[in-house]
Order: C-alpha cells, then sequence, then structure tokens
C-alpha cells in the first residue's frame, strides 16, 4: 500500500453518457482514501468542451467543489481547445490552459492513468 | 511478479471491452501475477450469473468466475449494484465482492500498473 499520483483525464464531449460526473466520483473516492491518493484532472480530445464557462454544472457541481477544496485544479490542453475553435474567453475561470508538453508532463508524472 | 489492476466499466453483450479485460487478466494469471478487477459502471452487469446468450459458448460470468478460480480479486462498486437494480449483487457468481469506492482506491494504492477498459 502506497499513495499514487493519479491523472484522470474526461476525453468525451459533454451530455449523452455518465462519463464525467461518474469520473469525478471516481476521482473523489480515489482521492478519499487512507492512501490520501493525489489526482489531477485533464481535459483532452472532446472533452475539452467541459472546460467552457456556460456548461451547466448541475450534476458535476459537488465533485467539483470537493475536489477543488482539495487543492486539485482542473487542466485543459490547448491544442485540443483550439481545433475545436474554443477561445479563452470562453472557459470558466477555475480551469487551467496547458500545453501538449505540459500534459505529457502530468502522464510522465502519474502513476497511474484512468480515462473517462 | 506484478499486480495488475483492471478497470472495467463496460457491461456485456454490447460492447466487447467486458472480454479484453478477461482476456487480459487471463493472460497475467497465466504468467504469474496478481490480478484485481473494480467493476464500474456497466462493468456491474458481467458477473449476474443467469446470463444466456443462444450463440455465445461462454457468457462474461462464466469466464469471470473463471478468473475468480484461477485467484483473481474481483470487486464491484456497490453504488453502481445498486443504481443497475442488481440488489446488492445477490445474482452473481460466487466470489465476486460487492464492495465500493473505498476498495478502489486501496486497489490503487495496491497496483503496478492499471488497465481501464
Amino acid at each position: 500500500m502506497g499513495q499514487r499520483h493519479v491523472l484522470i483525464t474526461f476525453n468525451h464531449a459533454p451530455y449523452g453518457s455518465v462519463y464525467y460526473t461518474e469520473g469525478l466520483r471516481a476521482a473523489v473516492g480515489v482521492t478519499s482514501g487512507i492512501d490520501e491518493h493525489t489526482v489531477d484532472l485533464l481535459y483532452l480530445d472532446d472533452g475539452v468542451h467541459f472546460a467552457r464557462k456556460d456548461l451547466e454544472r448541475t450534476d458535476s457541481a459537488r465533485y467539483l467543489a470537493t475536489l477543488s477544496a482539495q487543492g486539485v485544479n482542473l487542466k485543459v490542453k490547448r491544442e485540443d481547445l483550439e481545433a475545436r475553435g474554443i477561445s479563452d474567453s470562453e472557459l470558466a475561470d477555475d480551469v487551467e490552459v496547458i500545453s501538449h508538453d505540459q500534459a505529457l508532463d502530468l502522464v510522465r508524472r502519474a502513476d497511474l492513468t484512468i480515462d473517462f | 511478479m506484478a499486480t495488475i489492476g483492471i478497470l472495467l466499466t463496460g457491461g456485456p453483450f454490447q460492447f466487447q471491452r467486458w472480454e479484453t479485460a478477461v482476456d487480459i487478466g487471463d493472460a497475467a494469471l497465466a504468467k504469474g501475477h496478481d490480478v484485481k478487477y473494480f467493476l464500474y459502471l456497466d462493468g456491474v452487469y458481467n458477473p449476474i450469473r443467469h446470463q444466456t446468450f443462444p450463440d455465445l459458448d461462454q457468457m462474461p460470468k462464466d469466464r469471470i468466475l473463471e478468473l475468480v478460480d484461477k485467484g483473481a480479486e474481483i470487486v464491484a462498486c456497490g453504488v453502481c449494484v445498486n443504481a443497475r437494480g442488481l440488489q446488492g449483487g445477490k445474482d452473481y457468481v460466487e466470489g465476486v465482492r460487492v464492495g465500493g469506492l473505498p476498495d478502489f482506491a486501496e486497489m490503487v494504492g495496491e497496483i503496478d500498473s492499471l488497465v481501464a477498459l
């Protein structure tokens, strides 16, 4: 047993599946164990739409609040935003834009990666 | 020897993720590794013992039972189980335990690598 650092990526577009909220629930669960695992959350591919400020957060708000209280930041890959024509002005304030190389660094630093 | 974790979110009879998950676990066990599964979301449908389908020789539940017999540890998310009306996994094949995300967190601390399907 030991503490692990887990990268959780969200790759699917909003609406049409429960992967986002259930992935967040898993993130809360992973960080709540006695090992106090840590997580990074990264929006990739069509999942970058979750970074938009106008996206409705009713289902995800409580998980995001719990993770935020634990110091977990939301990150989104710039190149995937650009590919979908999403500008920085459309993004929520609590999301950090990172580059492809920075995203790769997150993968390298993680002990385990889970995609939802 | 390593400990392999497998997070399975796919159910049976629509996608083949369950079969990939079982095949990977089977291969790892054959090489002497430990294998731990966490069944999440529709993945919790895989161990139901009443499965039947005329075109398949082996049901997912049969393969899962084999994995249990070979020493795999299989835990299903209880919230997911009850959300789908599976009543605490009462119809599961023997050896599959219903737990929760704390079990997944524990698994994360024990495994050397994780396959998410």
